[in-house]
């Protein structure tokens, strides 16, 4: 009996298979009835694949998504000359940021001036204070203010109307990456994924899952180049509201 | 400020944009005018891109290069995730593959054919290595129909066997299936891309895209092997 590989290699490319340049030949010429072509599967989906690379136009909600790739690509076209210098969304480089700054004649004395006035001030300030310093009556009685290490989402919270298509958070410094989590209520989970961007489009599988009235837990990790955890954000909850019934209606058949 | 290009021809800045210039008469230097790059095909920017010698040259070639095929790798990108921020990072992938590889582009096929032998082969690639999507794969039909096809024969010899395999179900699809339902099986099973993205790879327009015509590939295919049973027991009676 036949396995997959077997199958798989029964159909991948044989030595009489067409070249790419006589796919595109055959695709310029429009004729459809080479000899090969007429019986090989293989080539026939070859030659849709070119079809479909040479002649394709934006899928229906694909033009938005096409020109936001596009103004990227623009964005990242010195990452792609220097594919070593890191990949998706750029961090500015500090050694040039710092070049730039220290590089310009202008500014190579104004830099230190200002740092050693900065310090003159800051010493005769210190000097100067003899006071003592304020206790205030309700100090440890009021709220606690945390200064956590957390990641802080955005959107979406509480109820929703629809099935979200994207999630928000606030980047949190020195974080490379970001991992996120949807998970059921129970924090079964739902889908994970990692991204170098501070938002991430749900798959339209996932957001199937989002039925109306149905909790969605999700979290933030954020994470440094080598994958350490440098925060974690709290699990956020979301719904998608119930669509209202009409009361005049008496009961709802579901 | 010009540009110096192998073949003696130069790229010139005026201030009006870049701009192409013959340096056989140096001293009446021909500018060819602002709208030069634009007014170049692809092919002949990649050409001119392994001929210039000097950085700034190749630099305003390769940019409007790139430029005008964003959107084409982009569409391209997206028919094999489902989101767009992974689509940028594999656009960008694409990109750099035929930047490190551009001087290698002979103009013997058009640049946009190079393009796609090298956008095809990474995205499906970067899909194989995603073992994420295979095991999405390996559940969104049943394959338990291909185990029901016999192989080839008998023959001792391997070669034999598998060309005599690979005829065998060449011959099963072209007999049993259509033209869309072949593309369909053969991208899914001979190259392992997801039934998602073949439909959007094909454009296919109906509700459930590529299943629908996967599901009714496999079922003409039990059909014919159960034909085919049954004519060997009758052969055997």
């Amino acid at each position: 009996m036949m396995d997959r590989s077997t199958l798989k290699e029964a159909l991948t490319a044989k030595p009489d298979c067409l070249s790419l340049r006589e796919l595109e030949r055959l695709l310029e010429s429009g004729a459809q009835d080479h000899p090969h072509l007429a019986h090989c599967p293989r080539c026939q989906a070859e030659l849709a694949m070119l079809r479909g690379f040479e002649t394709s136009s934006p899928l229906q909600d694909e033009g938005a998504a096409v020109a936001w790739i596009s103004s990227e690509m623009e964005r990242r076209l010195e990452k792609i000359k220097k594919p070593n210098s890191g990949r998706g969304r750029s961090v500015a480089d500090p050694v040039s940021w710092l070049s730039r700054i220290f590089g310009s004649s202008s500014a190579r004395w104004a830099i230190p001036a200002t740092a050693l006035l900065l310090v003159a001030v800051t010493t005769v300030a210190i000097l100067r204070s003899k006071k003592q310093p304020e206790l205030h009556a309700d100090l440890g009685t009021g709220p606690a203010i945390y200064r956590s290490q957390q990641v802080d989402l955005v959107a979406p919270l509480g109820e929703v109307s629809f099935a979200p298509k994207e999630l928000q958070w606030k980047s949190f410094a020195n974080a490379s990456k970001y991992k996120v989590e949807v998970m059921e209520v129970d924090h079964a989970l739902l889908w994970s994924t990692e991204t170098n961007y501070i938002s991430l489009t749900i798959p339209a599988s996932i957001r199937a899952k989002m039925l109306p009235g149905k909790p969605v837990l999700w979290q933030v990790t954020a994470l440094d180049s080598s994958g350490r955890v440098l925060a974690v954000s709290q699990v956020q909850r979301f719904s998608v509201a119930r669509k209202s019934s009409n009361p005049a209606s008496g009961s709802v058949l579901q | 400020m010009c540009s110096a290009f192998s073949t003696g021809a130069s790229l010139c800045y005026s201030p009006m944009g870049p701009s192409l210039a013959s340096q056989s008469a140096p001293e009446s230097v021909a500018i060819i005018g602002p709208m030069s790059l634009e007014g170049l095909s692809d092919e002949e920017l990649a050409v001119r891109y392994a001929e210039a010698v000097d950085a700034a040259a190749q630099d305003l070639l390769i940019n409007e290069l790139f430029r005008r095929n964003y959107a084409r790798i982009a569409r391209w990108c997206l028919r094999f995730v489902d989101n767009r921020e992974a689509a940028a990072d594999l656009s960008q992938e694409v990109f750099t593959k035929a930047y490190q590889n551009l001087k290698s582009f002979q103009a013997q096929s058009k640049f946009s054919t190079w393009l796609f032998s090298i956008a095809r082969n990474h995205c499906l690639n970067s899909l194989r290595s995603n073992m994420r999507q295979a095991s999405e794969l390996k559940g969104e039909v049943g394959e338990d129909f291909f185990e029901e096809i016999p192989d080839g024969g008998y023959t001792p010899y391997d070669e034999v066997e598998r060309e005599s395999t690979a005829r065998m179900v060449t011959q099963m699809l072209n007999d049993t299936l259509d033209e869309t339902e072949k593309k369909v099986f053969t991208l899914h099973y001979g190259e392992d891309v997801p039934l998602d993205a073949i439909t959007r790879i094909l454009g296919l327009g109906n509700q459930s895209g590529a299943k629908a015509y996967i599901v009714s590939a496999k079922r003409k295919l039990a059909r014919l092997v159960q034909k085919r049973e049954a004519r060997d027991r009758q052969n055997r009676i």
